[in-house]
């Protein structure tokens, strides 16, 4: 037995106007003050004024969302009693919002009961509907049923993973006309992002093949659409593809789980405060290499990837598998060239020395990442150590 | 070595701190583990057993008698059928406990963090020569 969790999707133009055919009229949106500056939340509540629908708008998130803004929207919308919670933002908002709507159902929690073995997160969405509408395509967060919320504990910053399968929002919104006004960077990262959710879900331990479907079709729109986006980003119709993209790869992860791309780069992010699709993104030919360099033979990674590269026309059928496999590497360095995407640790202007001295704390965090676990090849200290080393030099990874 | 019995589990600790891995991914981590092994199967009774984790250490084990108590920070319960799968890698640990095979008491957001951890603690059991009931 296992499972496939999925919000309710709508997309494409005009999707908002489905919020017509939600039950429910009170409304508590979370959202952060970008959003609002950008007129992206004038549009949200115009729609609802429209649909006669009232609200009420919490706009302090921040990136990184800490405790105390999750446990302050919560006390907004304990005193507001919404029958509808709406995130529109980042996976930041979204994943404020998950916590808000888990907490506003059972006031009683605090952030350390949304795990995943808290079953009575199973009976969400009695008081209020979740309502994810991403204005990014990247982190999938509208798909997805963790939510990462920082608590500084000791001194440090400590980022807390919380996750259970009914944090899954009951609807995710996938209107194109919010992506539109992403920059050219943040297009890039984060649809880097959505490669790497996609990648390593397909050889992560939960795959499936449901996530893999998933993942094929999400990696085929990235590599279509991400070089267009990038260039023109009033593009709509790569907008529109690339945003649903973003929510097939966080379908793809969030049932099949992401793996050491994810956990290298989450470290290499918080160490050297470097945004997180940047740093998956780089790291994903690298941890893929090595995934490829298996010496367990049982390891399905090679024929897995060998497919995706015959399904998308990469490879000949009759292609052997390791050839058919390491196209998939090639492709990816293809697309980093076209579109000026780093490819190594030093062009985030990460010195060797800064990595060596950072090299330790690095692996320790590696082995407290939970994504860790979920790789088809596990790193031992010095794997991972030697992993960062390629990946600061541009060396392909031969162990 | 026949499964649950004192030579098993030594070989068991033992076999956990051979596994530089575990000592590595596990370098951080302090609290003891009680694994309670409910009847199932071919097992009609309940057995529990001790383990003692300490900074990628290993620092002791031991078959826990009816009614003792034992100071753990973390309880993993379930029946012997699925203690099976998860020692033969049939079934993963955080996938049992998440699909309810397994029960876990404990701090979770610890043990989140501790997830290759446990993954190595279960990789050693596989260089323990075990008989299964």
């Amino acid at each position: 037995m296992w499972y496939f969790n999925s919000p309710n999707i709508v997309y494409g133009e005009d999707a908002l106007d489905f919020l017509e055919n939600i039950v429910g009229s009170k409304c508590f949106v979370v959202t952060d003050k970008n959003i609002q500056d950008l007129g992206y939340l004038k549009i949200l509540t115009d729609k609802l004024e429209k649909l006669g629908k009232k609200y009420d708008v919490f706009n302090e998130v921040e990136p990184d969302p800490k405790e105390e803004v999750v446990l302050k929207a919560k006390e907004s919308c304990l005193s507001y009693k919404p029958d509808l919670i709406i995130a529109l933002g980042g996976g930041s908002v979204i994943d404020t919002a998950k916590c808000v709507w888990a907490i506003y159902e059972f006031p009683e929690f605090g952030i350390d009961d949304l795990h995943i073995f808290n079953n009575d997160l199973y009976e969400l969405g009695n008081k209020a509907k979740l309502i994810a509408i991403p204005t990014t395509s990247g982190t999938g967060a509208d798909a997805t049923y963790a939510a990462v919320v920082s608590r500084y504990n000791d001194g440090v910053w400590q980022k807390l993973i919380q996750a259970h399968r009914g944090l899954v929002p009951i609807y995710s919104i996938l209107d194109p006309i919010f992506p539109t006004g992403m920059t050219p960077n943040l297009t890039l990262d984060t649809g880097m992002d959505v490669l790497a959710h996609s990648m390593e879900a397909m050889i992560a331990n939960g795959r499936n093949e449901f996530s893999n479907a998933l993942a094929t079709k999400a990696i085929e729109l990235v590599f279509t659409y991400l070089p267009i986006a990038y260039k023109d980003g009033k593009n709509k119709e790569a907008r529109d593809y690339l945003h649903q993209a973003a929510t097939m790869a966080g379908l793809a992860f969030g049932n099949a789980n992401v793996h050491i791309g994810h956990t290298t780069g989450h470290c290499l992010g918080a160490v050297f405060q470097t945004p997180h699709g940047r740093c998956v993104g780089l790291m994903l030919k690298y941890v893929t290499q090595y995934c490829l360099n298996n010496p367990d033979k049982d390891d399905p990674s090679t024929e897995i990837y060998s497919k995706l590269a015959k399904q998308l026309g990469w490879a000949k059928w009759d292609d052997d598998d390791i050839k058919a496999a390491n196209i998939v590497i090639e492709r990816i360095k293809e697309l980093f060239n076209k579109v000026g995407f780093p490819e190594k640790i030093q062009d985030l202007g990460i010195s060797r020395e800064q990595l060596e001295k950072n090299l330790d704390s690095l692996v320790n965090l590696c082995f407290q990442d939970a994504s860790g676990s979920m790789s088809p090849r596990l790193p031992s200290k010095a794997d991972f150590e030697n992993i960062y080393r390629y990946a600061h030099e541009g060396k392909d990874i031969d162990f | 070595m026949k499964i649950l019995t004192k030579e098993w589990l030594d070989a068991f600790g033992k076999a956990i701190n051979d596994n530089p891995t575990y000592s590595e991914a596990a370098s951080w981590w302090e609290g003891n583990m009680l694994c309670v092994i409910e009847p199932s199967g071919p097992l009609d009774r309940e057995v529990r057993f001790f383990l003692g984790l300490y900074h990628g250490e290993c620092t002791g084990v031991k078959l826990v008698e009816e009614g003792e108590e034992v100071d753990v920070e973390f309880t993993l319960s379930g029946p012997y059928d699925n203690w099976v799968k998860i020692a033969k890698k049939e079934l993963d640990t955080i996938q049992g406990v998440m699909s309810g095979k397994l029960r876990l008491v404990g701090n979770m957001a610890k043990l989140m963090r501790a997830t290759r951890a446990a993954q190595e603690i279960v990789n050693s059991l596989q260089n323990v020569e075990t008989e299964f009931l």
